[in-house]
């Protein structure tokens, strides 16, 4: 188990039992289901973000910063050996404004390996309170 | 006593004679030209409902994700309906449809061990079986075969309920 202490050093690899946060849109698109589960597109590699993933280490997340705008996201959890036994690597990657900034690399947007995140992660409650759930229409 | 007047809408000549749901949700007049009966073809509420997402992807302009995400193209939403049309008229409820950075359109249908995810892409459509939050397969998806992954989704639940063929 990781401990709550646990402090890593710039690249260093994150624990497998690290749980790591995911940003997810909550509404057009939405990217979350009425019942809480989670698309794979969630976890779509990006162009900007040159072929890396970017997560939070849950512990050391500062919710309000961390999600910016609770009306666009949602929040997911995803353990750290989901990556790493599926070939990704999990490694520290801190930011001046998020100590708690990961990028996964050696991951891909193979269909199967998206598939294997999103069912793998769970919606989570905002610590401020509960997200509503249901996808909001105008 | 008021007597309401009789009205055959099924013998009707015409699918205008017919009534039409009126749905909270404007039309995206500029991306698709929407046709009289097109809520009204679909059985199921819940697809009503992806319907009305799917027609919303054709809002998403390039670099909706805030980022270089592609506009998901006409093709890949007209082919998403049709798929979702295909379920809804053997009576299968999907259960989500997202689209991605790349163009493509995700579409979801579970029960409660299995999952059938099929995705639009602008250059193929394939599938994804999952049971148990496991692979189990993978192929390219054609409408025609629409009823063995319906065979293969119910089969689940017959084995679940203890029914053997």
């Amino acid at each position: 188990m990781a401990s709550q202490s646990r402090n890593y050093e710039l690249n260093e690899r994150i624990d497998d039992s690290e749980l790591l946060l995911r940003r997810a849109f909550r509404n057009k698109p939405a990217y979350i289901s009425k019942t809480g589960t989670i698309s794979s597109r969630a976890f779509e590699l990006r162009e900007k973000d040159n072929g890396l993933l970017s997560l939070n280490i849950k512990r050391l997340t500062a919710f309000e910063l961390f999600v910016h705008d609770a009306d666009k996201f949602a929040l997911c959890q995803i353990l750290t050996k989901v990556f790493h036994d599926n070939g990704a690597r999990c490694l520290y990657a801190p930011e001046s404004d998020n100590p708690a900034h990961v990028l996964v690399h050696d991951g891909s947007n193979d269909d199967v390996y998206l598939r294997t995140l999103a069912e793998s992660a769970q919606l989570i409650d905002y610590p401020r309170g509960s997200y509503p759930t249901a996808i909001v229409t105008e | 006593m008021v007597f309401l007047p009789q009205v055959d809408f099924a013998s009707s000549a015409s699918s205008l004679t017919k009534p039409v749901p009126v749905f909270n949700f404007s039309p995206i007049a500029s991306a698709r030209v929407m046709k009289v009966g097109d809520f009204a073809d679909l059985k199921k509420t819940a697809n009503r409902e992806i319907q009305a997402q799917i027609w919303d992807f054709a809002k998403l302009r390039a670099g909706w994700d805030d980022g270089s995400a592609k506009q998901i193209g006409k093709r890949e939403i007209d082919l998403a309906l049709d798929i979702l049309k295909d379920f809804d008229a053997c009576g299968i409820e999907v259960h989500f449809a997202a689209p991605g950075v790349n163009g493509e359109i995700s579409i979801e249908l579970r029960n409660a061990s299995r999952l059938l995810e099929i995705l639009v892409y602008p250059h193929e459509t394939s599938f994804l079986r999952f049971q148990n939050k496991n692979f189990i397969s993978k192929g390219m998806f054609k409408l025609v075969e629409i009823a063995s992954h319906i065979d293969w989704l119910h089969s689940s639940e017959a084995q679940e309920n203890g029914i053997t063929e």
